[in-house]
C-alpha cells in the first residue's frame, strides 16, 4: 500500500449503492496515514466498508477506466476490502469500485471483464483472483 | 414474462436504440450481440448479484480489516 487518498469528508451516491440503494451518503474517515478510508453509511450506521485507493491494488486502473470515459478524468477510484476464509485472505472488490468525484459525487461502477475480479487478492503485486466469477 | 423464440441472426428490439442479436448457438450457450447507447448499462446479471453480495460481505469485515489494519499497519503484512 503507497497511494495516499484524498477525497471528501462526505460522499454523495445519487444511485445508493450496488443492491443498497438508499445508502447516498458515507461519513469518510482516512486511517493508517491515509492509506486506507473507512466509509460509514449515514442512513444506515451499521454498514460501513474499508477501502484502498485501487490504484494500489491495480496499477493504472484509473487511467484505463478514464481512456474509456467510465469515469472523470479528475475521479478517485477506491476499492471495497473484504476478508474471506480462516486464516482471513483480504481482498478488493475490483469490479466494483466507487469512483470519487472532487465535489464528493459518487458512483458504484459495475466492471466487466477478467481484469476486474470481484474478489482480487490484496498484495504488493498485480491482483490474483481467488474467484473468478 | 415475455418469451420470444430467435433464430441466428434474427434479433429483438428493446426500448429505443436497444438491438439483441443471436449470433450463434453452442449446445447450451447462446451468444448475444447487443447494440445499445453507451449510457445503457449492459451487464450480467450474475455479476451484479455478486457485487452486491461483496458488498455485503465487505461491510461485515470492516472491523475485521480495521483490527488487521491496526495491527500491522497493512493487512497484506
Amino acid at each position: 500500500m503507497s497511494s495516499e487518498i484524498t477525497i471528501p469528508a462526505v460522499l454523495v451516491l445519487p444511485e445508493g449503492m450496488v443492491g443498497l440503494p438508499d445508502v447516498q451518503t458515507l461519513d469518510t474517515t482516512l486511517i493508517a496515514g491515509g492509506q486506507f478510508v473507512e466509509l460509514v453509511a449515514r442512513e444506515e450506521p451499521a454498514l460501513g466498508w474499508l477501502a484502498c485507493a485501487a490504484e494500489d491494488i491495480r496499477p493504472g486502473m484509473t487511467a484505463e477506466l478514464a481512456a474509456a470515459g467510465r469515469i472523470p478524468e479528475d475521479a478517485v477510484l477506491l476499492v471495497l476490502m473484504a476478508s474471506h476464509g480462516e486464516p482471513a485472505v483480504v481482498t478488493a472488490n475490483l469490479a466494483g469500485p466507487l469512483s470519487v468525484g472532487p465535489d464528493g459525487e459518487t458512483r458504484q461502477l459495475v466492471l466487466e471483464g477478467a481484469d476486474y475480479p470481484v474478489q482480487a487478492r490484496v498484495g504488493r503485486l498485480a491482483p490474483d483472483p481467488i474467484e473468478s466469477r | 414474462m415475455l418469451v420470444l423464440t430467435r433464430r441466428p441472426g434474427q434479433s429483438i428490439l428493446v426500448g429505443d436504440g436497444v438491438e439483441l442479436v443471436v449470433v450463434r448457438v453452442e449446445g447450451d450457450r447462446v451468444v448475444l450481440g447487443i447494440e445499445a447507447p453507451r449510457s445503457v448499462r449492459v451487464i450480467r446479471a450474475e455479476l451484479l448479484r455478486a457485487v452486491e453480495s461483496e458488498n455485503q460481505a465487505s461491510s461485515e469485515a470492516r472491523d475485521r480489516i480495521r483490527a488487521l489494519i491496526a495491527g500491522t499497519g497493512d493487512p497484506t503484512a
